[in-house]
């Protein structure tokens, strides 16, 4: 793999560094079923179907430097009332919890992770 | 020594995804009541994991639990391990993330944490709040 060592990027016009580039990239990012077995993702190791319904828990394979990161969460629907909120957060992990309107229910969830890694 | 976020970088736009073809199914001991929860997983970790040089050695990840939010952590910079097979790629994800009172300290004489192939998984969800591990 290749490697270009540069502190800026520009089209000629705007410049921006490239910090701002690595730090504003996704983390982490996994789409899984129902059943939480996971279609594709990026920097996941492992989910765990949680103990109550509609619960699941992604592992980081590279952690999060804490618990200080944008987790966010979808899941398909056409009804409109179908969302995701995330649970516990931790370096090394996150809770993932589906609903359809008010009740929690096993939901395909697409789910992806922005700020510092470890 | 690349960060190990580079080395997946990498190692995603080289390698075919593997989905495994167990799970580890596991109660809490400290909320015995609760139903058994079901690793699963990543097929693209799998991948990395049947090819080596690319994942940390597990016990960096352990003394990483111990070091506070915020601190340098071992396991991005550490030395990647060897190829493994997938009964190793299993073992080492059990130690990873799932928690110490389940796999090593709990003493109690129920069977709480089983790897099983992937068909013992019932596909019938109806009745998940009350899946418990067979005795």
């Amino acid at each position: 793999m290749s490697t270009l060592n540069v502190s800026n990027i520009t089209d000629g016009t705007t410049s921006v560094g490239t910090g701002y580039v690595v730090n504003g990239s996704a983390k982490a990012w996994a789409r899984y079923d129902s059943s939480s077995i996971l279609a594709d993702s990026f920097n996941v190791a492992s989910t765990v179907d949680g103990a109550t319904t509609g619960q699941t828990t992604v592992n980081f394979t590279n952690d999060m430097s804490d618990g200080n990161y944008a987790a966010q969460g979808t899941c398909n629907g056409t009804s409109g009332d179908r969302f995701v909120t995330i649970g516990a957060q931790a370096s090394s992990s996150y809770d993932t919890y589906s609903y359809d309107n008010t009740t929690r229910t096993d939901l395909p969830v697409g789910t992806v992770v922005t700020g510092d890694l470890a | 020594m690349t960060h190990l976020w580079e080395r997946l970088l990498e190692a995603k736009s080289r390698l075919k995804p593997v989905q495994s073809k167990y799970r580890v199914l596991f109660e809490d001991p400290a909320t015995p009541d609760e139903p058994a929860k079901v690793l699963v997983p990543d097929p693209n970790w799998m991948a990395a994991a049947l090819e080596g040089d690319i994942l940390p050695p597990i016990d960096t990840y352990q003394r990483d639990r111990l070091v506070p939010d915020g601190q340098p952590k071992e396991h991005p910079y550490a030395e990647p391990i060897g190829a493994m097979t997938e009964e190793e790629a299993i073992e080492y994800l059990v130690m990873k993330d799932i928690d110490p009172a389940v796999w090593r300290d709990y003493k109690g004489n129920r069977t709480i944490m089983k790897i099983v192939p992937v068909e013992m998984i019932p596909s019938d969800r109806s009745f998940r709040n009350a899946w418990r591990i067979a005795q």
